[in-house]
């Protein structure tokens, strides 16, 4: 009985003693450390994948840069570009400011570079990538200079993290705000040291990857925006100080920066490797059409490539049941009398054979061929081929045997799902025009069948001729013959007649209003007009203004004063045709620049914010 | 075959030997089969449990063998000679044991016995001289040991079965049966017997010349109270010298509610509940104790049932005998690094050393909602909408006089369809559902095992209508459950015994496809004017761009079928170790829990047609359906099934023993646990699918001085697997001490009312690993599944995954600390008839995870690491006072508890708000009310010019208008802020009233709780915003308008669409979530005992009972435990009528 007892004393309580010391070590082992990342040169190729995916691409992540400004509106309930129109966006909300996430991106981006050439090859790798390596980290160093490009051209002087920081650094919420001149020439620094590390073009499998193209172009776009006057001179930004004095924003205004910013585009232009892509020379609507369906690269010096998708399509072909997009976005009015006709006269110019009434008929691209149209305003007869293959307007046609009707965007009452406007229930298109730049003919819709194969480009050989031009004419008294070369270049594609035209082409000051126009048009959709406006330092007049359309959303007055039927498609046709305000716009000096964001300034009182905010 | 049996009784010996040789040999390697094989063996010399009922005059032993062979399967062996000297017997029992009857019948017999297996051999009593059997003749000396038979009954007279009785000092003891008796064989004259029996007063007796001693037992005042479960073991009230409350099975049960989290509100000071949803088997309580006491981790408490980690939703009331909430550091710091949130334990009922009580419990109700919101109609609704449009300055021709007049207007067959006026909730719910519970339990025991078996099942169905008129299946939310519980414990040997708990809750729910969520959100938003009810052919009508249709949501999205079980087992040991040193024992057990569950989802989706006819029809068959939407219409087939397990091991040594005027007692123990949870495959679960693991050692030693002054250490050395290793295992200590003054003999000449007055302090360390932010954040991870990038021309050439910085690691990442101090006091006065006891505590949690916000984002680490920074303090304190007095006939009771608790942020990490005070969490307390600051409707266009410009929208009279707080003309998120209220409830309160008279009994707990707010959101409430056409009630005479420009009024202006500047979370839109509530009220009536004992019950009771009767708010609209916004599945109130019979 004892002996029993002590036995199973003994057991019970050697058990209290003989835990298994091991039992908490379920530690991860699994889990990827940086030791994964920079001993195996396969997820060192991921990291730099994750830099390109960063590679800023506004018009592909985030379209309400259009609506933003004087090209279009999103007319959904509260879009983001809402907050743009109505300037109430701030130190606190401000979508497009992606100041943490671009800082974010710099320092993948540094911990790349510092570490990508510490990556143990073995003897194959060594063979294959050994020369890739130096390669690698200058595309990386470029993917950097581009994020800080965007900080400049948003906030424009931005502190410069030249060292990777980490938590324990004292310092590292101490940081000031770097002038702008210092991150320009941080970036162009950045630029001239890896040119000459990159090549001009890639393999196949490897088209893509930075090139020395793009290291030019973006050198030339930093150079632009260095010198307009938002950056150069502007006496606004006088005051934007750090604590210890220092000027974050130049106070002179230096006529050399368009000297610099000239020879910068004429350096891409003198590569020689890019030329304006002319696929159909004889049809010049399909001719500039196509460049924004089509994996080309031979006017595409920077890509942002995405695979076969529909979302444009999605997006932007009207919303009616026969087309089945969603027609996100009504083009502006100012836009659409933006575009020349096609004689090189802008509309309000006396001799360009404008009519504002009546219509017309004959035959307009459909995106597929040649399409029969009639009933079109005389509005919209002998424009820039560009215009036809931008706007969806009243009666214009689209892929029209497929689809069976043209665009109807007037109001019609009983439209029976005959119509891509109001009074469709939700919201609709307010301006009469949708955005048919971007659509591919492809893509069917309704059966959900056919993909659009596209680059989305980030820089492209039109932009830096239209640079040229820009830079060249500021830095001349008067435009020479090179200017004029440089923007008829980018007209002759689309079969526009070469300038000068008008005698105001002769002055500076006209063709300043050409190139900037030319700019408006060619790369309209594009997320350039957005930032344009601010460097030229014009939104507050485009941007701060009632922006208009047709009347597409005509009241019940209206349309009974018609005299058909309120709820025909003649009635909505009958009031259609005239300009009506779709909204009102605050565009104010503070605009101009970002604000820091105000959670910043609470985290570090070194960071200064910037003029009015 | 008198001789075969030998041979078996040898060769079952032999075995027996060798078995336990194998054993001994086995036990030096193994630690736990052993134990099992052991009691096998064991189990051969154990006594058997067979009952045998005898009621013989003078009859012969080998008669009364026969009659206990047939009775018991028990067989006889013996020599016939050695019976010839055999008296006769006369005897009378009911379910005695065999030992029992045998003892008896051979009291006065020259032989003994000896039990082996089901033989039982008849032997010569060696040492007795054999006296022959004469009842006349007086014995030559009185024997100097008798039987005494003790009678054991209560205050009523009625006998009382399975008291114990005891002859003090020895180890004799015995338990009486159904009568009351107890024989105790050879007791010594001058023996001092000690009777007990739980409820009840322990009395002593001295064995004089009686043989039969009729005993009766008073009843304990407040005998639940008087052993209180603590972690890790049960103390006596009066020892406690920390913060502990508990709750009985009595009170649970009058809750007729299906989850036992919903039964506890107003039960327990220092709990905090709140009840989210009604949805049937998705209606849990939120339980809180003592408040809030950090902002970043988990902040439930640590529930454990039966010393095990587990939910204890499910669990049937009847099944539990006690609710424990641990509540100070003193008596949660055993569970070290878990015990910060307080700790809340489930004990399940054991067997007593009692013959079978057999209870039955039925019971069916009817549950409704409490509240449901009322909408207006449709003629109604579209006038406001017609006002919307006006404000708007939009066209609102359409809506003419004439126009709004046809909805409400039945003239024409076509109108019901054109100019719908659907009442949605009506169309959709009925008024109320039934709920069914069944319970049956038995429990028992003898000396040699004691068992608790119940069983229970639970049907609770929802609201929803056409439950039956669905043809291929059932739509309705129906929760089923069944409970098994076994809880048994035997007596190996005498200091050896063993538990074996096993419980199974298995459930089968049935929803429909949509979730309820889904169901209740359409039926609020869906304007009554939107379409019909359904189109005129029956199919499910539509308008486009607006929710589906409710009845469609319903009933044409198929269903779910959620299978789940989970199996709760425990095996444990425990020895008695008297044999070391006096008062010791050890203990082991091992649990394994499972749940498994399969959940099949037959989801389809319909078809939806728009009707238009020309409105002057009278034809319905004339119209057009136009479709809307597209149907799969065939039920999909998907099923979802894993599961979780848990398994515990525990080992400790105890220690308990008094030493005249000391008591001491003592406790270490070791425990380990793992769990694995039912989260899915895929490699991005990797980390989260390892195991969460515990690993501790816990101590405590008692002190106890006279029964007056006692002191407490606690400790719990424990860690996780979550923190880097080396840095695993805290220490967390507390110390108590109470001194019961009541009990100095100066105290009762002072007061000799007050009978108790016991202070209590504790002060201890424990600790919280549940701080949030996710697993071993100690570690730098990289992800090298981020979005990548393709090259090649045709975007077909290399391709890559991204790869970046996913986690930034602390590696000084450690758990939440929380510093406790508790002061306590309770009083008696007049016996024990009037109680009071007063609680005080502050709490100080430091260590909390905290992401560092004052790091400027140029550092570009996405993800900065948590460090352990917060530091928040709650104080508050507890009330209970009580008072019951029972008379001869009727009695009353009166129970009032009140709780609050406050916290308080004392740092966050956070940037300085500079002029901006109002941003700064520091200072307030967890989560409060973030928004603007409303300061009424704006009244004018002169009041619009001159205030401040808001920049949400336009803004016209009768907009909300919000204080310029940062004084910059601009209202913009910078005068955003924290503005108060908070959304949990700071102060709980319970008062429980009662009255019986005689077989009549009556209670009712109101229960309230005080300092909540909740948002008045969503789009149910808020007109007309997100495509919402139901309209409030309340809307229609309490907004403001231009003919009434009430600049108080409770709805501003109406607009027609989603108005952006009055939807902002403001001040204007907190509601106060203060609430009184008759919680519970029960009604019942036992029958006679005398009576029901005729028919052969012991107890039998009828009852009416309800739950969330009446409430008392602010809110109105909806039930004020809602959470933000507008609730889903409202919360019931459930009126039940069963009975409960014992035997």
């Amino acid at each position: 009985m004892l002996f029993r007892n002590i036995i199973l004393s003994t057991l019970l309580v050697a058990t209290l003693f003989t835990s298994c010391r091991k039992f908490l070590d379920v530690v991860p082992s699994e889990v990827i450390t940086s030791e994964n990342i920079w001993g195996d040169i396969n997820n060192a190729n991921r990291a730099l994948a994750r830099l390109y995916n960063a590679l800023p691409n506004e018009t592909r992540s985030s379209t309400d840069y259009w609506s933003s400004t004087d090209e279009a509106k999103n007319h959904w309930e509260n879009p983001t570009s809402l907050l743009y129109n109505n300037g109430s966006w701030g130190p606190t909300t401000n979508p497009f400011g992606n100041w943490e996430g671009t800082y974010s991106d710099i320092r993948k981006a540094s911990l790349f570079i510092a570490n990508i050439e510490k990556v143990p090859l073995n003897t194959d790798q060594a063979v294959f990538y050994g020369p890739r390596i130096p390669r690698f980290k200058a595309e990386a160093r470029f993917l950097r200079a581009m994020y800080y490009f965007q900080l400049f051209k948003k906030y424009g002087a931005v502190p410069i993290i030249y060292d990777i920081l980490n938590l324990d650094d004292p310092a590292a919420s101490q940081l000031p705000r770097n002038s702008a001149d210092e991150v320009v020439e941080y970036i162009l620094k950045e630029l001239d040291e890896i040119l000459p590390l990159l090549p001009q073009s890639y393999e196949t499998a490897d088209v893509g990857r930075i090139t020395q193209g793009a290291v030019l172009a973006l050198k030339s776009r930093t150079l632009l925006y260095a010198a307009s006057p938002l950056f150069n001179g502007n006496r606004l930004y006088a005051n934007v100080k750090n604590a210890d004095g220092k000027q974050l924003f130049s106070q002179v205004y230096d006529a050399e920066k368009w000297k610099k910013a000239a020879d910068a585009a004429k350096k891409v232009l003198d590569l020689n490797v890019y030329s304006l892509y002319n696929p159909t020379p004889a049809n010049p609507v399909n001719n500039y059409a196509q460049l924004f369906f089509t994996r080309e690269y031979t006017e595409t010096i920077l890509a942002y490539t995405v695979g076969n998708n529909k979302d444009f399509e999605w997006d932007l072909v009207p919303n009616g049941a026969q087309f089945g997009g969603h027609g996100r976005f009504s083009v502006l009015q100012e836009l659409i009398d933006a575009y020349e006709m096609k004689n090189g006269y802008p509309i309000n110019t006396t001799g360009s054979g404008y009519v504002s009434m009546g219509t017309w008929a004959g035959q307009i691209w459909d995106g597929l061929k040649l399409s029969a149209v009639s009933n079109v305003s005389n509005m919209y007869k002998d424009r820039d081929p560009r215009f036809y293959a931008s706007i969806f307007f009243q009666h214009s046609v689209w892929r029209l045997e497929k689809v069976g009707r043209p665009v109807k965007l007037a109001w019609w009452g009983n439209n029976n799902n005959n119509s891509d406007g109001w009074p469709k229930s939700g919201t609709n298109c307010e301006s009469g025009y949708n955005i048919r730049k971007w659509a591919s003919p492809e893509v069917d819709l309704k059966s959900g069948t056919g993909d659009a194969r596209r680059n989305i480009p980030i820089f492209r050989l039109a932009e830096i001729y239209l640079n040229y031009a820009e830079a060249l004419n500021e830095y001349l008294p008067a435009p020479d013959q090179n200017v004029y070369d440089a923007v008829n270049a980018v007209r002759a594609r689309v079969s526009m007649p070469a300038l000068p035209i008008l005698a105001s082409d002769q002055t500076k000051e006209g063709m300043r209003a050409r190139i900037r126009n030319e700019r408006r048009i060619e790369l309209a959709f594009e997320s350039h007009r957005f930032w344009d406006v601010r460097r030229w330092l014009i939104a507050k007049q485009v941007d701060n203004t009632n922006v208009h359309g047709m009347n597409a959303r005509p009241t019940t007055a209206e349309l009974t004063g018609s005299g058909f039927n309120s709820n025909s498609e003649e009635a909505g046709l009958a009031v259609f045709y005239k300009p009506v305000i779709i909204q009102s716009r605050v565009f104010q000096d503070k605009h101009y620049l970002m604000p820091i964001p105000k959670s910043e300034i609470d985290k570090d009182p070194n960071i200064v914010q910037n003029f009015g905010w | 075959m008198q001789l075969t049996n030998l041979r078996k009784i040898r060769s079952c010996f032999s075995t027996c030997q060798r078995r336990l040789l194998n054993a001994k040999k086995t036990l030096l390697f193994m630690k736990f089969t052993a134990f099992f094989i052991l009691v096998v063996c064991l189990q051969v010399s154990a006594r058997s449990t067979a009952q045998v009922t005898l009621s013989e005059q003078n009859a012969s032993l080998v008669k009364v063998f026969k009659l206990i062979e047939k009775q018991s399967g028990y067989h006889f062996w013996y020599d016939k000679a050695l019976l010839k000297n055999a008296g006769l017997v006369s005897i009378k029992v009911k379910n005695a044991t065999i030992t029992h009857v045998l003892d008896l019948c051979f009291s006065n017999e020259p032989f003994t016995y000896t039990i082996v297996e089901n033989l039982i051999a008849i032997q010569p009593r060696p040492t007795q001289p054999v006296i022959k059997k004469d009842i006349d003749l007086p014995l030559p000396v009185p024997p100097p040991f008798d039987d005494i038979t003790v009678v054991v009954r209560d205050t009523a007279g009625l006998p009382l079965n399975g008291a114990s009785v005891r002859v003090k000092g020895t180890k004799q003891g015995v338990s009486s049966d159904a009568d009351g008796n107890a024989v105790l064989k050879n007791v010594a004259p001058g023996s001092i017997l000690e009777i007990s029996f739980t409820g009840y007063n322990s009395q002593e007796v001295t064995v004089g010349n009686n043989k039969t001693i009729n005993i009766r037992l008073t009843v304990l005042q407040r005998n639940l109270d008087d052993i209180v479960v603590v972690g890790y073991g049960t103390q006596k009230k009066i020892t406690i010298s920390g913060a502990v409350s508990s709750v009985s099975t009595k009170e649970l049960k009058q809750s007729p509610v299906a989850n036992l989290s919903n039964a506890l509100a107003g039960r327990l000071p220092g709990l905090f509940s709140v009840q989210n949803s009604g949805e049937p088997g998705a209606d849990a309580s939120r339980i809180l104790i003592r408040g809030m006491g950090t902002y970043a981790g988990g902040q439930n408490p640590l529930i454990l049932v039966d010393g095990v980690e587990r939910s204890f939703d499910g669990i049937d009331a009847n099944e539990v005998e006690s609710i424990t909430i641990l509540k100070d550091a003193s008596s949660t710091a055993v569970y070290g690094v878990r015990g910060a949130n307080g700790v809340l334990l489930v004990t399940t009922k054991r067997g007593t050393n009692a013959k079978p009580k057999v209870s039955v419990t039925l019971q069916n109700g009817l549950q409704s909602p409490t509240r449901l919101p009322n909408y207006l109609n449709s003629f109604e609704t579209l006038s406001l909408y017609k006002e919307g449009l006006i404000n708007d300055g939009l066209s609102a021709a359409v809506y003419s006089d004439e126009y709004l007049a046809k909805f409400k207007d039945r003239s024409n067959p076509t109108y019901q369809y054109l100019y719908p006026d659907v009442d949605w909730f009506d169309a959709i719910l009925k008024p109320n559902s039934t709920m069914s519970q069944a319970n049956m339990n038995v429990s028992g025991g003898t000396q040699a095992a004691k068992y608790f078996v119940s069983l229970s099942y639970l049907q609770q169905n929802g609201l929803y209508k056409f439950e039956d008129n669905i043809k291929d299946y059932n739509i309705q939310a129906i929760n089923k459950r069944y409970n098994f519980r076994s809880n048994i414990d035997l007596n190996i040997t005498k200091d050896l015994t063993m538990q074996l708990n096993l419980g199974d809750i298995i459930r089968e729910r049935n929803y429909p496809g949509a979730s309820a969520n889904e169901i209740f959100n359409t039926i609020k938003l869906i304007g009554p004017n939107y379409y019909p009810f359904t189109n005129p052919d029956g199919s499910i009508s539509g308008l486009q761009n607006r929710d589906a249709n409710p009845y469609g949501t319903l009933t044409k999205r198929g269903y779910q079928r959620l299978f789940e079980n989970n199996l709760t087992a425990t095996a444990g040991f425990n020895l008695n170790m008297p044999f070391v040193t006096k008062g010791l024992s050890a203990k082991t057990r091992l649990s394994f829990d499972a749940l498994n569950y399969r959940n099949v989802n037959r989801s389809r989706s319909f078809d939806s047609y728009a009707y238009s006819v020309n409105d002057t029809a009278t034809d319905l068959t004339q119209g057009t359906y136009t479709r809307l939407s597209t149907g799969s219409n065939i039920l999909g087939y998907d099923v979802t099934s894993n599961g979780n397990r848990r398994t515990l091991f525990e080992a400790s040594l105890a220690y308990d023993r008094v030493f005249g005027k000391h008591s001491v007692k003592a406790l270490a123990l070791y425990t380990q646990q793992s769990y694995l949870s039912d989260i899915g495959g895929g490699t991005q679960n990797a980390i989260a699918g390892l195991p969460f693991k515990y690993q501790g050692y816990v101590g405590r030693l008692e002190y106890g001085y006279q029964g007056k002054l006692f002191g407490e250490f606690n400790f719990g050395y424990n860690g996780s697997e979550n923190f880097p290793g080396g840095k695993r295992f805290g220490f967390f200590p507390a110390i108590s001490g109470s001194y019961v003054i009541s009990k100095e003999d100066f105290f009762k000449d002072l007061i000799p009312a007050m009978n108790l007055l016991k202070v209590r302090a504790s002060y201890g360390l424990v600790g919280n690993d549940n701080s949030g932010g996710g697993r071993f954040l100690y570690q730098s991870t990289w992800s090298i599944t981020e979005p990548g990038y393709q090259f090649g021309i045709n975007n077909d050439g290399n391709g890559y995954s991204g790869a970046a910085e996913q986690a930034t690691g602390n590696e000084n990442i450690t758990w939440e600390k929380a510093r406790k101090i508790n002061i306590g006091l309770d009083a008696g006065l007049w016996q024990d008839q009037v109680t009071l006891s007063v609680d005080v505590f502050t709490d100080k949690r430091s260590n909390i995870l905290t992401r560092p916000l004052n790091i400027p984002s140029y550092i570009g680490i996405s993800n900065l690491p948590y460090i352990n920074a917060g530091v928040v303090s709650n104080k508050g304190f507890e009330v209970v006072l009580e008072t019951r007095k029972q008379y001869r006939n009727y009695g009353y009771f009166f129970r009032g508890n009140y709780s609050f608790a406050r916290n308080k942020i004392l740092d966050q990490k956070e940037p300085k708000f500079i002029g901006r005070e109002w941003q700064q969490a520091v200072n307030r307390r967890i989560a409060e009310q973030y928004g603007y600051t409303a300061i009424g409707l704006f009244q004018d266009a002169k009041d619009v010019q001159n205030s401040a410009r808001q920049t949400f929208g336009s803004v016209q009279p009768g907009d909300i208008k919000y204080k310029d707080l940062n004084a910059d003309g601009v209202i913009d998120q910078l005068d955003e802020g924290f503005l108060g209220p908070v959304g949990t409830p700071e102060s709980f309160a319970g008062l429980a009233l009662g009255f019986n008279y005689k077989g009549f009994d009556l209670s009712v707990l109101f229960q309230g709780a005080a300092g909540g707010s909740v948002y008045y959101t969503g789009n149910s409430i808020m007109p007309f915003s997100g495509h919402a056409g139901s309209i409030l009630d309340e809307v229609k005479d309490n907004h403001w308008t231009v003919d009434n420009p009430n600049p108080n009024a409770l709805f501003p202006r109406m607009s027609s669409n989603d108005n952006v500047n009055n939807y902002k979370n403001s001040t204007f839109w907190i509601r106060s979530s203060d609430y009184i509530r008759l919680k519970n009220v029960e009604a019942g009536y036992s029958f006679p005992k005398a009576w029901l004992k005729k028919i052969g019950f012991a107890d039998g009771r009828v009852f009416i009972n309800a739950i969330n009767v009446l409430t008392w708010d602010k809110i109105k609209t909806f039930d004020p435990e809602i959470p933000n916004g507008t609730g889903n599945y409202p919360q019931q109130k459930v009126v039940n009528a069963g009975l409960n019979f014992t035997f």
